[in-house]
């Protein structure tokens, strides 16, 4: 079991590296090419056929909430 | 090509062959005109009604028929993005994204404004953002989404 101190300090470095990782993040989605971005969204969008559709999302869409906001009604 | 892209295809060639106008007067058809999607939900009790299909590999496909002004302008900013090797599809202008998703405000919209703002940054027309965007957030009572935007857009990408 790790003392107060030993917590603080992985906290800290926890801290440090999820600001170091979005820091890599920007910069990978900065010098990202059209061509390579593209490949990697038909890689991803490719698994879509594994996912089932959820039973919520057969009549949901955040288009519904969308529409109600720029009509300014309340959620269906 | 994947799944998405290829629902995505299907509908704007629907669309296409029957001429319908890309603003948001077009009239959707009856159900048997829908093939090969098929009817998920027809929400139908705003302004602009949502059509919620289904595309043919079970792909859900969300329709607005939008009314708002901007986003009719927003059609008719969009412009042919090639997807594979002769596949083209419409899609709306990065301006026009962040506007929508600035306006929507979800904590998921605003991570892909940040990436849309990484991405686009020296090419984006903030003048058309804000010109859009501002009416809106007037509509909405919102007071929190301008400043938030501006800071990310303020932000140095490099």
């Amino acid at each position: 079991m790790l003392d107060t101190g030993a917590q603080r300090a992985w906290v800290r470095q926890w801290k440090e590296d999820g600001a170091a990782l979005a820091a890599l993040r920007r910069q990978e989605l900065l010098r990202l090419s059209d061509e390579r971005a593209l490949a990697a969204s038909e890689t991803l969008l490719s698994l879509v056929t594994t996912v089932t559709l959820s039973h919520r999302r057969r009549d949901w869409s955040g288009l519904i909430e969308q529409q109600a906001l720029f009509h300014q009604r309340p959620l269906p | 090509m994947n799944p998405i892209f290829a629902a995505a295809l299907e509908v704007q060639e629907f669309c296409r062959a029957r001429g319908f106008p890309s603003a948001s007067s077009a009239a959707w058809p009856s159900s048997d005109g829908v093939n090969p999607a098929s009817h998920r939900t027809w929400i139908s009790r705003s302004s602009a009604p949502l059509l919620l299909l289904l595309g043919r590999d079970g792909i859900p496909l969300d329709v607005a028929l939008g009314a708002m002004p901007f986003e009719e302008r927003a059609v008719c900013r969009a412009t042919p993005f090639r997807v594979a090797e002769g596949a083209s599809l419409m899609t709306c202008s990065a301006e026009d994204l962040i506007v929508f998703k600035a306006f929507a405000a979800r904590d998921q919209d605003w991570i892909d404004i940040d990436g849309i703002i990484l991405r686009q940054s020296h090419r984006l027309d903030e003048g058309l953002i804000w010109q859009e965007l501002t009416p809106l957030l007037e509509l909405k009572e919102d007071e929190l989404t301008g400043a938030r935007l501006r800071r990310l857009l303020d932000r140095p990408t490099a």
